[in-house]
């Protein structure tokens, strides 16, 4: 385990938005997590779980009726929810950046590929025009665009899914980040050019040692990917630990339904598992532990807030079942053994 | 001016001293060649300031919202609901007759329109995911309107504004035809038309008779606006890279 600092540290963060009526949603409800140096950390969770909102939060790009109002985000030792908004733009792009979820929507209609790459760079580093061209020339070949020069001449439409993300890509990584975060870099490409990203990203990954959040729902990518994983329900971290904890040891109900509900070639199935019911509204989570209405573990100890629990030296889980609950998905593992 | 060539008062065909005819005392020729420059300078002058303003009301309603979006909506609504024709006639009224009082009647009642174009522009593009990217890559806010938001919302107003262009030129006619425009006997296609008002209907039997004075005034007035519209449309064509192959 790495003993040294995290680049990253957050805790207890808490970002709520406002609604028209002035119900309060605790989108982001007392989350905390450390990321290393060169580390991918996969946010793994429901569409709405708070997953996109903790990776703004970390940008401060929280729309204008969300606010954090709790919880301290430490970056190289520096907080930067005490930052001005001017020492966020130098930080934005530059030290964090982020690539989006579609591509296509990402990328400014008009403009070519190449003016928004050169932007990006002449905006954290003091280079000339022609500089910054020849910069984004070799990040386009960084990313595996083939004829670079050509392509930066190129609007977004006249480019393919995967070309659009490797021009994210090359634009998020133009100024070196050491934290980069993906958010489901690959769920609008189809799954071939899905694996040659994830592979781009992972020697990418290598070769410039930053550090990656990678926020996602498909699990198989985050078993590729992930060194440690960070579950989030509604809001809050339900499980979080390595890769090997989460994925042959999980200990939260969720967890496992999670890794149920992903198909499986090993095992004879004939209709997948799914979790029952469906994430409950921001205005209306449950008091205590917010998934014990949709848990088949459910008891009265569950009306009350779960404590962090440690199942291992770096694996942590919210739940008052968790024994219980692991003893059984061990014993089904075996069963399907 | 227009200068007067006879003394008859009623219209004379054309002929070749007078290639479109005589009508109010006047060459129609004469009229409809100068009277470019007239529906020029209402059009272009009445568009450019009214898109301006409207750009400025329309970007600060768009982007900054909340309190800013609901009172200059609201302002807007009320100029919007006054009928148009009406609320010039009465402005240039109070005002005094004369081009630049109807120029100004046509700029106060004639904002609204791109303000809330570009305004619903701006909400639009203000969600797209890539003002998102700007920001997360450091961009500043003024440089997020200037170089992300405005580019993605201009095009329309820019081609609204030149097909207004034309419709302008048509209401200042109008108005200039009611009587609140350019000074008796100015160059303007209006004018012309209001020359002709009394013989419109032609002689007893002849409905067509006087034809000319009304056909060529309009006839240029048609184009003028389909120009303008011709101009639009490339204009979108030149603008929208999305529409280039």
């Amino acid at each position: 385990m790495n003993t040294n600092n995290p680049i990253l540290n957050i805790e207890n963060l808490k970002v709520y938005f406002y609604n028209d009526y002035g119900q309060e949603l605790k989108a982001v409800d007392d989350v905390s997590f450390q990321v290393y140096q060169g580390e991918t950390i996969a946010l793994v969770g429901e569409s709405g779980c708070g997953k996109s909102v903790t990776s703004l939060a970390l940008l401060r790009l929280i729309d204008s009726n969300g606010k954090i109002v709790g919880g301290k985000i430490n970056f190289n030792n520096s907080d930067l929810l005490s930052l001005s908004e001017k020492q966020m733009q130098s930080i934005r792009g530059k030290d964090i950046s982020m690539i989006f979820q579609e591509p296509s929507s990402a990328l400014n209609p008009v403009y070519t590929i190449g003016d928004q790459i050169i932007e990006a760079i002449s905006l954290h580093q003091k280079v000339s025009h022609h500089e910054a061209r020849k910069r984004a020339v070799e990040m386009f070949k960084l990313v595996g665009i083939p004829d670079p020069e050509k392509r930066l001449n190129e609007y977004p439409h006249e480019l393919s899914g995967g070309m659009k993300q490797r021009g994210m890509i090359a634009m998020a990584l133009s100024c070196h980040p050491q934290l980069l975060i993906a958010d489901e870099p690959t769920t609008s490409l189809d799954v071939t050019i899905q694996a040659q990203i994830i592979e781009l990203m992972i020697s990418l990954q290598r070769q410039l040692n930053m550090a990656v959040i990678l926020i996602t729902h498909d699990l198989g990518i985050v078993a590729t990917m992930a060194k440690r994983i960070v579950v989030m329900y509604a809001g809050k971290i339900v499980e979080e630990g390595n890769r090997h904890d989460i994925f042959k040891n999980p200990c939260h109900p969720y967890t496992i339904g999670l890794l149920h509900s992903i198909p499986r070639l090993d095992i004879e199935q004939e209709k997948l598992d799914s979790i029952p019911g469906m994430v409950p509204d921001p205005s209306q989570f449950p008091e205590g532990c917010r998934f014990r209405n949709r848990c088949s573990f459910e008891d009265e100890q569950c009306v009350n807030q779960p404590n962090k629990s440690n199942v291992d030296l770096n694996h942590f889980v919210y739940c008052h079942h968790w024994k219980k609950i692991n003893q059984h998905s061990i014993e089904e593992c075996k069963i399907y053994e | 001016m227009m200068p007067i060539v006879t003394w008859t008062s009623s219209p004379q065909p054309p002929s070749p001293e007078h290639l479109f005819g005589v009508a109010g005392k006047r060459d129609i020729f004469y009229g409809v060649i100068w009277g470019t420059r007239t529906a020029f300078r209402v059009g272009i002058i009445v568009t450019v300031v009214s898109t301006l303003i409207g750009l400025f009301v329309g970007s600060i309603a768009g982007y900054y919202g909340k309190l800013f979006d609901e009172i200059l909506m609201r302002i807007t609504d009320i100029f919007m609901a006054i009928p148009f024709l009406v609320a010039a006639l009465v402005l240039a009224a109070i005002l005094g007759s004369g081009l630049n009082k109807v120029m100004i009647a046509m700029t106060i009642f004639g904002w609204m329109y791109p303000a809330r174009l570009i305004r619903g522009n701006i909400l639009q593009v203000k969600e797209e995911q890539y003002v998102m990217a700007a920001k997360a890559l450091g961009v500043k806010n003024y440089l997020i309107i200037i170089r992300h938001v405005l580019p993605n919302t201009i095009f329309p107003v820019l081609i609204q504004a030149s097909m207004r262009m034309g419709s302008l030129v048509i209401t200042a006619a109008a108005l200039s035809f009611l009587g609140v425009g350019a000074p008796q006997g100015y160059s303007d296609w209006g004018a012309l038309l209001n020359y002709s008002r009394n013989w419109m209907l032609g002689g007893q039997g002849e409905a067509l008779r006087y034809w000319y004075s009304t056909v060529f005034p309009g006839a240029a007035m048609v184009l003028f606006v389909l120009s303008w519209n011709l101009v639009g449309d490339a204009l979108r064509d030149v603008f929208d890279p999305r529409l280039r192959i």
